[in-house]
This record gives C-alpha cells, sequence and structure tokens, in this order.
C-alpha cells in the first residue's frame, strides 16, 4: 500500500486531491490521522488574524515610505529607462555608432598622407597600426587625447553633448570607455571589415 | 464598526472597479490624474516619475506588506520597520518589474526576501497577551474572548519559530491565500516543493503548539 505523499496530503486536506488517490484514506489509518492533525492544526492557524493596528499606522506609514523615497534619486532618473524611450534608445544606438565611425575616421583624418596598406585598404592599416599599439603595451592609447581639435571628433562632441549621460547609460549600451574598448577589442579581422564598411559610408556621403 | 468595515472593504478591491478619489489632489494642488484600478498604468505612472502614482501604490498595497511583515516577526513595531524597507526598495527597483510578473507577486517576493533576510534565524518578540487591541469583540462571553487571544498568541508564536521557508509558505497561504502556484513564483520553489514545504509548516506548528501546552 503506498501513502500519500506530502503533497498529496495538502491536496487531500485542500479538497483537491483525485477521488481515486483519496480513496487510499479509507483503507489507511496512518494517512488518516496525518490528514486529521494537519486539518486540526490548519483549522487553528485560520483563528489566527493579524492584529488590527492603530489606524494612525497606515498614513504614518505612508509618510515614513515617502520621506525615505525621497531621499533616493526619483524613479525615472539616472539608471531608470523611462516610458518612450524608444528614440532615447534609438539615439543611443546612433551615438555609439558615432563615436565609434569618428575613433576611426579620426584616424584617417589625422593621417590624410597615409598610404594604403596592401589590398588598398587605410583604415585597416590604421586600424592594424592599432592593433599594434595594443600588443605587448601596459596601458591602453589614449585616443581621445590625441584627437583635438580634429573636426570628425568635434562632430562626435557636439552629438554626445546633446545626450544625457544618463539616457545612455539607462539604455545598457555604453559604459564609461565603453567606446573606445569596443573598437580596442575588436579582433583584427572584425576591424578590417569595421573599416571597409566606414570608409564606405564615408564615401558615400562625399567624406 | 464602520471603519472596520471600510478597511475590509479598501482590502478587496479589485483590478477591474473603476475606482476614483473625489477630490482627490497631488501634493501641487492638481487632480492626481491616476486610473487607481490598474497596477500596470500605476507602474507606468512611478516610472515617469509620479510620486502621487508611487504613494497611490503603497496605498493600495500597504495593508497585505504589512500583513505579511506582521506574519514574520509578531510584533506592529518590527512589522512597520520591515513595510518601510519593502516599499523603498520597491521604488528603487521598479524599473526592473517590466513584463516580468504582476505587480502583487512582485511585492510579496520583495517582502518575503526583506523579511527572511531581516529576520534570519532570529526569533522576534511577539506582542504581549495582555494587549487589549487583541480582544475579540465577536465573543459575548469575556473568558472565551481571553482563551482566544491566547491561542492566537501562541499560534503566532510559533509561527515565527517556523524555518524560513516554511513559515514563508504557511504565512502566504494561511493568511493571504496565494495559490500554490503564486507561492512557488514569490519563493522561487516548485508547486511540489512549496506542497511539502506547507506540509512540514503545519507538522512543525503542531509540534510547537504541543510543546507549549
Amino acid at each position: 500500500m503506498k501513502h500519500l505523499t506530502p503533497a498529496q496530503l495538502v491536496d487531500l486536506i485542500e479538497g483537491v486531491l483525485p477521488a481515486e488517490r483519496a480513496a487510499h484514506v479509507g483503507a489507511c489509518a496512518r494517512c488518516r490521522q496525518q490528514a486529521d492533525e494537519l486539518r486540526a492544526v490548519m483549522c487553528e492557524a485560520r483563528e489566527v488574524d493579524v492584529p488590527e493596528p492603530s489606524p494612525l499606522i497606515w498614513d504614518h506609514l505612508s509618510q515614513r515610505v515617502r520621506d525615505a523615497c525621497g531621499a533616493e534619486p526619483e524613479v525615472g532618473s539616472s539608471g531608470w529607462v523611462p516610458s518612450g524611450s524608444l528614440s532615447r534608445l534609438a539615439l543611443a544606438v546612433t551615438t555609439v555608432t558615432v563615436i565609434v565611425a569618428v575613433i576611426v575616421g579620426g584616424i584617417l583624418v589625422r593621417s590624410p598622407t597615409e598610404e594604403a596598406a596592401p589590398g588598398g585598404d587605410s583604415v585597416a592599416a590604421l586600424l592594424a597600426k592599432l592593433d599594434l599599439g595594443l600588443d605587448g603595451g601596459d596601458t591602453e592609447p589614449d585616443l581621445f587625447e590625441s584627437f583635438g581639435e580634429e573636426p570628425a571628433w568635434t562632430l562626435v562632441m557636439t552629438v554626445a553633448q546633446e545626450m544625457e549621460w544618463d539616457d545612455t547609460d539607462a539604455a545598457a549600451l555604453v559604459g564609461p570607455g565603453a567606446s573606445d574598448r569596443a573598437v580596442l577589442e575588436l579582433s583584427p579581422d572584425a576591424r578590417r571589415e569595421l573599416g571597409r564598411l566606414l570608409e564606405a559610408e564615408l564615401a558615400g556621403e562625399g567624406g | 464598526m464602520l471603519s472596520r468595515a471600510v478597511r475590509a472593504w479598501a482590502g478587496t478591491v479589485q483590478p477591474e472597479w473603476k475606482v476614483t478619489v473625489a477630490g482627490a489632489a497631488s501634493k501641487t494642488g492638481a487632480p492626481l490624474g491616476v486610473d487607481l484600478s490598474d497596477d500596470e498604468d500605476l507602474v507606468q505612472a512611478c516610472l515617469a516619475g509620479s510620486q502621487d502614482a508611487f504613494d497611490v501604490l503603497v496605498q493600495r498595497h500597504r495593508r497585505a506588506i504589512y500583513r505579511l511583515c506582521y506574519g514574520f516577526v509578531g510584533n506592529h513595531e518590527d512589522a512597520s520597520d520591515l513595510s518601510q524597507d519593502v516599499f523603498l526598495r520597491v521604488h528603487r527597483g521598479l524599473r526592473r518589474l517590466k513584463g516580468k510578473s504582476s505587480l502583487s507577486t512582485w511585492l510579496y517576493r520583495i517582502g518575503v526576501n526583506v523579511c527572511l533576510s531581516r529576520v534570519g534565524s532570529k526569533v522576534p518578540p511577539t506582542e504581549p497577551i495582555q494587549d487589549d487591541r487583541h480582544i475579540d469583540p465577536r465573543s459575548d462571553d469575556p473568558a472565551e474572548r481571553v482563551l482566544r487571544v491566547e491561542r492566537a498568541a501562541r499560534v503566532r508564536a510559533a509561527i515565527v519559530r517556523l524555518p524560513e521557508r516554511q513559515r514563508a509558505t504557511l504565512i502566504l497561504r494561511m493568511y493571504h491565500e496565494l495559490s500554490h502556484q503564486e507561492i512557488a513564483s514569490i519563493l522561487g520553489n516548485s508547486v511540489g516543493a512549496v506542497k511539502a514545504n506547507f506540509f512540514h509548516a503545519l507538522g512543525n506548528l503542531k509540534r510547537l503548539l504541543e510543546a507549549r501546552d
């Protein structure tokens, strides 16, 4: 004879155990006693209720919560994705793309007389040089300092200034240094492909 | 009696009821403009930065959260502190709710986590039996009333001595009438584990009550 499991005993006292299984109780004194004991405890526990606190406690609790939350950053501010954020997300994606593009474009602008690497891909060559700059170095090259007053960098700064940092952070796309790390951590093949795409884009816009 | 009836009614407001507060105004004096009947709209309003909407959210759910906390600690002072903590965490984490679960389930989850982390394995002090607020006016017999109060106090004291998950399961099932599925969602268990916890909670509760007799 297979006794009722704990879960089945709970189903039994709650009246949801299938009839064919519940019939076991009629023939099993042990399960019947267990079920009776559980019902008795449930009945006693059910009589207990939370004693009603002072009516003042509710408004007091709400006020305490209000005061505590008032000391916190507002819901919807930094780190919160506000409602209707699709356009902000799109702007964040665009900004990241622009930043990545202009990092590479900035390299191009700085080296206008750079001879094309074998295969005619100057961007790829510059990216490859960037890759060499990382290998064996203890620190990452600081691209942004070297750009200075470059026109391309001026463009990205103008775009970035129109966007709150918190919005890009809220979109979970950009963290401090994320864009330059994104470029620096690309594989050589990925950088070559990125360079090719950017060159095509720049050529298409007449830049 | 009337205030008790009103409080009882307030606890039964259903999401589909169109409940508005006549003459209600925000702190700035402007009408609230918040649909009180829908938790989802409340959440959206909160995420849009409306403190009034969060106030409404607190008002709607404070009683359930307070009762949950009281079930864990057995006294009003700690229940009030825990309730404040719960809503503070709700305020901080509301953006993570979107689309993942119902507000009510999420609130209970936070409430249980706050209670378990604060209470741990310590046995908090429960309300004294002599507190007159506990006298149940339903019974005309004073002696019966006192006996009922004493039994209730014994049960509450035994519940706070249960192992944490058993305590949580029993409180959510017995006093908040949540389904096993809802409890499983709140506690991160399977339904089978919830039922097993409930079974053992009742068994341990029986042993604790018998030990005190």
